[in-house]
């Protein structure tokens, strides 16, 4: 049985600035110049989002897209378009827009993702509310294990109208890491199973305020403990009921390598 | 992959609020499909309607209502499901389960309402919760909180492959110690989204369809609830019936429109053959998808010909509840199991003349009294998801 998921590289891209010192870590801007024009004029942020960290994370493990699974995780997908969608559908005369409605569904991301890459290898889309980021890294974990090889993991989200969830702050934001079942010269961190805590786990109260409003900026902790090596520490996965968490350590070939 | 236990399963759907309305839509192989009731649209709609009354939410979960909630509820208290899925959290405890349900549009057909509610009052409805209605997640999470299970909980959204693939998910949860069972399924609603959003496409029929008839001309759209209980093999369930494999790939083609070739499809087909270590000549039979698209039908007549050959019998149950979107992974699973239970080879309700391209084996009438040791069941999704669930007879019934 696998005892620790091997991270390979990771990614975040944001077009919000100011995002990177609210959070701790590296953003990189959004690039768009890896998604083809064709498909680019009709991809939603959210869709680029994915995409673009998505590609710097293949990238910096060295791996092959179109030969690598992928898996999606967004809490809303592509809300706008839906959002758009649903005021369309007030109207007296309704307009549906073909390539609207098909770019509406959750796997969009992961669809336009394929279609780039030409990977036929299979991808999931999910959600889990506030939990989608422990939900994700469960999903990722199990694929590990029973599949093995490696897995693309892409968490993206887009900031809404605030009259669709009142009161939180989602933030267009896209994560992405490629993960493994074996260490290798590229693994950069080791991560356990996810587990329950018995206890709510120590967050800085900022990062709290910021994931209440906003759980997939969760996937902040997990990325904190890969920048900073040192002994193995405890990134929280979500805030609520079941405090979900993984231990990280950064490898050791890694911290060398610095 | 080890196989998993199917250890109950119930549906609700256009055919009625039970496993047995199923089973007899498909022994007769009659349509039930309809005129639209549930709202109007302006043009022709005909669908996979469920008329009769849904249950209630409970009022410390009212937060959840939506007709996608009451769908999901309706199915858990089909049968004997609920006190099934009871049991099994007994004995395993409430941390061991997990809880894995597709679905396309969740509580979207609320949310219509909800946005009309906005235009005129320039606010959402007091009371209108998008987190627990209108997101994907949220009749996942409606589900764990209705039977208080707290392993692992989340939604699988990849459009018509949905439900096939949280099959796939539930058998990694059990395979990787992760959960001892995992309750998972599909479900999704009739709403104006799909219905107009289809209509954009030109896909929508406007007679009751006929999948791979060479005059099919669209597809109906459904709604439904499958729902399936799913654990790890003991001997206490030697005699359920068992998940073997799901394969899935990507077609990389198109975000609407199948690969020309059905080359995804085949590679999903193929792919859980090769977990479950058989060969195609072994499959007994195929739920096709068969939505009675021109292309997608097109697609995966060439797929099976690739993989399986001209022999193997297959048919589509589309004629019979509509296209159930996020749904029909779990629902054709569930009618699939229902035919190996009862030795019968499905029909393809509303199939005159197959289409003289295909070079398959598409049954048009039920074969009553045909053993199905071995059965595969595709789903396949916008953005060329697909997924192909592979069945077996139980252990009891394949060792004697």
């Amino acid at each position: 049985m696998m005892s620790s998921m091997a991270i390979q590289s990771v990614s975040v891209c944001s077009p919000e600035h100011g995002l990177a010192n609210q959070l701790g870590i590296t953003i990189n801007p959004l690039d768009i110049s890896c998604i083809p024009a064709s498909i680019r004029r009709r991809s939603s942020l959210p869709t680029r989002l994915a995409i673009s960290a998505a590609m710097t994370a293949c990238e910096q493990a060295g791996i092959k897209a179109s030969e690598t699974p992928s898996l999606f995780a967004s809490v809303g997908g592509e809300m706008l378009i839906t959002d758009q969608l649903c005021l369309e559908l007030t109207k007296p005369v309704v307009h549906i827009s073909p390539t609207q409605f098909h770019n509406s569904v959750h796997n969009t991301a992961a669809a336009y993702w394929s279609i780039i890459t030409g990977c036929q290898q299979a991808s999931t889309a999910m959600a889990a509310g506030d939990h989608t980021i422990a939900m994700v890294i469960i999903e990722a974990w199990s694929w590990l294990v029973t599949n093995g090889g490696k897995l693309l993991l892409v968490c993206y989200e887009e900031s809404w109208p605030d009259y669709i969830d009142p009161g939180n702050g989602y933030h267009s934001i896209g994560y992405a890491m490629v993960l493994s079942a074996e260490s290798d010269d590229k693994t950069i961190a080791h991560c356990s199973c996810p587990y329950v805590s018995d206890q709510p786990l120590q967050i800085t109260s900022g990062l709290k305020k910021l994931i209440m409003c906003d759980p997939l900026l969760a996937l902040t902790h997990l990325f904190q403990a890969i920048a900073k090596p040192g002994d193995v520490k405890v990134a929280p996965l979500s805030l609520d009921s079941r405090y979900w968490a993984v231990d990280v350590q950064v490898a050791s070939s890694h911290i060398s390598a610095r | 992959m080890r196989p998993v236990a199917i250890t109950e399963y119930q549906c609700v759907s256009a055919a009625g609020a039970e496993i047995s309305a199923l089973l007899s839509a498909v022994v007769e192989n009659q349509t039930r499909l309809a005129p639209l009731q549930l709202f109007n649209v302006p043009f022709p709609a005909i669908v996979g309607e469920v008329t009769g009354v849904l249950p209630e939410i409970r009022d410390e979960l009212k937060r959840y209502d939506c007709r996608n909630a009451r769908l999901a509820l309706a199915a858990l208290e089909a049968g004997h499901f609920r006190s099934s899925v009871e049991a099994v959290i007994e004995w395993y405890g409430t941390d061991r389960i997990g809880v894995v349900i597709g679905t396309s549009t969740s509580g979207i057909y609320n949310s219509e309402s909800a946005y009309r509610f906005f235009v005129e009052h320039r606010k959402m409805p007091d009371d209108y919760r998008f987190m627990h209605r209108h997101f994907i997640h949220a009749t996942a999470e409606f589900l764990a909180s209705e039977l208080a299970i707290t392993g692992p909980c989340y939604a699988v959204s990849t459009a018509c492959s949905t439900s096939a693939k949280t099959l796939a998910v539930a058998q990694r949860l059990i395979n990787s110690g992760l959960c001892d069972a995992v309750l998972v399924g599909g479900v999704d609603t009739l709403c104006r989204l799909t219905l107009f959003g289809f209509n954009s496409l030109e896909l929508v029929a406007d007679q009751p369809c006929q999948p791979m008839d060479e005059n099919r001309n669209g597809i109906n759209i459904g709604e439904a609830a499958g729902l399936l209980l799913l654990e790890t093999p003991s001997s206490d369930n030697a005699s359920a019936m068992q998940l073997l494999a799901v394969g899935e790939s990507c077609d990389a083609h198109h975000m609407s429109a199948p690969h020309p070739t059905g080359e995804g499809a085949a590679l999903a087909m193929q792919s859980a053959l090769d977990m479950a270590g058989l060969t195609a000549a072994q499959i007994d039979y195929v739920n096709l998808h068969a939505t009675a698209s021109r292309l997608n039908d097109l697609s995966e007549a060439q797929a099976i010909d690739n993989v399986f050959g001209s022999e193997v019998p297959c048919s589509g149950m589309k004629g019979l509840l509509g296209h159930t979107l996020g749904a029909c992974g779990a629902v054709e699973v569930i009618a699939t199991l229902l035919a190996m239970e009862y030795d019968i080879l499905p029909g393809t309700c509303g199939l005159q003349t197959l289409d003289p391209q295909f070079h398959i084996n598409v049954l048009a009438e039920p074969r009553p009294g045909t053993n199905i040791d071995y059965a595969m069941s595709n789903a396949f999704g916008f953005g060329g998801n697909n997924a192909s669930v592979l069945l077996a007879q139980s252990q009891q019934h394949l060792g004697s």
